[in-house]
């Protein structure tokens, strides 16, 4: 901004603040890294959704033997696979995390009643059961996750 | 702001060097300058600045008025965590291993200069939301000659969000506010809800529809980062979420304000005094019919001349 | 549209994606169908089978994860465009050339599906 001859700066700290949650100090904060993580995901599902409508319009497009041919790129450890399994990652977290923000944003649940501060001055949203679901979250869909790369890559 | 309540008895670091981030509008450079400081117990970040400023380099440019976390002039960057700087203590930033506390201006404001940034956008949009009650009768509200009743549970639902102190920490904090700037902000919108949730708001169905904008709280994702920054306690992010519910809600009809306060006359015209015990003395001289229908004079021309 | 509506229109799209997507991924769990491994389970006998059958699920599933897809992207690049007037027109438009052009993909999908041979 400009002003006469001085110039001000801009200290937004820009898009970076979206995507890594550490450029400030979070301690005791972790909406904020359940926050990047489902942007990131989200990002992710978006190209895995047009590519899976794509890909699945082979057998319209080129018939059933084009689909086998695609499904078999999907068997062992490959790029495709990989990337599949990325994908599937991406979807159990940003489900399960969207469960949890459906109740806070929807619904307003999980943030506490309003209090009156008092030691040790924690926001009541922070103190409530969503804290709990971050964690309850992050658990399962490690363990789906997980589950998912087992019927992936090994039967 | 999880606040380290022992802080302020333990002792800082006997020096503790201050790094600040400087701005010099006139040229456009941005440069990091230390300074050491000599520590005491107790010491805030603030009085180190002001020892800096008295002692060392008197060019350093913040901003402070009331020194007790109460005016909110003193927000900045401290150790990468917005933060008062009248209400940190150097014990609680720097510690013996790293004696080393650096400050920056508030993030995602413009800066004027050094540690100063420009609130004009923050306040144009804290305006945006109307942060006062509105009410059908105008001429009531601003000569006032009855009284809006309100229970302590009615109070209790946004008495948080009325201690804010327009700091701006909370947008400093925000990573949506970081990149978009027409984003309102979770301090606007924490104070929307407040109003909302004021049982003497009257207007509260144009206040929503005045949010039912791009910009506003649809772009809050709840990273909450504004509610763990806040020094007040206000928990914008729990305000935010409330406010989006009951914008929701209202958008497909399930919402209603319960109550709207009405006017009432004065609590002591209500009720008719209860009349002195029998053993009660009164001073003498004093006639207490007197008392009730003419209000005491004070002279003060006499105690001006006495 | 309203941003309300939107908001409305992307937290309903979620609730029904939920359940929908718990539905499509379970049915490729190897065991429901006998079969040793994923890709045997989307043998065409399978999904010839699954589209015939539940082909309004499948389409209001395209529906709602390419709406909710779309324009969650859409509010992120939104965000990132700031105020440059321009760009956030041409994020709008392209948006919704987005949801018609993977709308008539997934359509296609369905309505074009060849018999088994
Ligand atoms: S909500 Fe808290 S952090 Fe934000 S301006 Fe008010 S007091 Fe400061
Ligand atoms: S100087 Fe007033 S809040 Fe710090």
């Amino acid at each position: 901004m400009e002003r006469g001859r001085f110039r001000f700066l801009e200290n937004r700290l820009g898009i970076i603040a979206s995507l890594y949650p550490w450029v400030i100090d979070i301690r005791g904060n972790p909406e904020r890294i359940a926050f990047t993580l489902h942007r990131i995901t989200g990002i992710i599902l978006v190209g895995f959704v047009a590519l899976h409508i794509i890909s699945t319009n082979t057998p319209a497009r080129a018939g059933w033997e084009a689909w086998v041919e695609e499904v078999q790129r999907l068997s062992g450890v490959n790029p495709v696979s990989l990337l599949f399994f990325i994908a599937m990652g991406a979807l159990v977290f940003h489900s399960l995390n969207g469960i949890r923000l459906l109740l806070v944003e929807l619904l307003a649940l999980g943030i506490g009643r309003p209090e009156k501060p008092k030691p040790p001055y924690i926001p009541p949203s922070l103190k409530g059961y969503q804290r709990t679901l971050i964690y309850i979250v992050s658990i399962l869909s490690l363990i789906i996750w997980a589950l998912m790369g087992y019927v992936i890559f090994l039967m | 702001m999880v606040f380290d309540l022992k802080a302020a008895t333990r002792t800082p670091p006997r020096v503790v060097r201050i790094r600040v981030r400087r701005y010099n509008p006139e040229t456009g450079s941005s440069w990091w300058q230390e300074y050491e400081v000599e520590t005491y117990r107790g010491m805030t970040v603030l009085d180190a600045l002001l020892k800096i400023k008295a002692e060392r380099d008197h060019s350093l440019v913040f901003r402070y008025s009331c020194r007790m976390g109460v005016c909110g002039s003193c927000g900045l960057v401290v150790n990468k965590r917005p933060r008062l700087a009248c209400q940190t203590q150097i014990a609680e930033v720097a510690s013996e291993g790293r004696p080393v506390v650096e400050l920056e201006p508030l993030y995602n404001f413009t800066v004027l200069r050094d540690l100063a940034t420009d609130f004009t956008e923050f306040f144009r949009k804290h305006r945006f939301v109307k942060p006062y009650i509105l009410r059908r009768d105008v001429r009531e509200r601003e000569e006032p000659t009855l009284e809006y009743s309100q229970t302590p549970d009615e109070l209790a639902e946004y008495y948080e969000y009325s201690l804010c102190i327009s700091c701006g920490l909370c947008d400093a904090a925000c990573p949506v506010y970081a990149s978009d700037p027409n984003f309102l902000g979770p301090q606007a919108l924490a104070q929307a809800y407040r109003y909302i949730a004021d049982t003497r708001d009257e207007l509260w169905e144009e206040r929503l529809r005045l949010l039912d904008v791009e910009g506003s709280i649809f772009k809050c994702h709840f990273a909450a980062t504004c509610s763990a920054v806040c020094p007040k306690m206000v928990d914008p992010a729990g305000a935010i979420q409330r406010l989006r519910s009951t914008l929701l809600k209202y958008k497909v009809r399930v919402y209603r304000k319960t109550r709207v306060a009405k006017v009432v006359p004065p609590m002591e015209k209500r009720e008719p005094q209860k009349p002195l015990p029998p053993e009660a003395t009164l001073v003498e001289g004093v006639d207490l019919k007197l008392l009730e229908e003419e209000k005491p004079v004070i002279p003060v021309e006499k105690l001006l001349t006495s | 549209m309203k941003a309300g509506t939107i908001a409305l229109i992307q937290y309903a799209t979620a609730i029904l994606m939920v359940l929908l997507i718990a539905w499509h991924v379970a049915v490729r769990i190897p065991w429901l169908h006998g079969v040793e491994d994923l890709p045997s389970t989307m043998s065409p006998e399978i999904i010839y089978d699954e589209v015939r059958r539940f082909w309004p699920l499948l389409i209001l599933l395209s529906i709602a994860v390419v709406i909710h897809g779309v324009n969650g992207l859409r509010g992120i690049l939104l965000e990132w465009a700031g105020s440059n007037e321009r760009l956030r027109f041409a994020i709008n438009i392209l948006s919704i050339l987005a949801i018609i052009a993977l709308l008539i993909v997934a359509v296609h999908t369905i309505v074009g599906l060849p018999e088994l041979g």
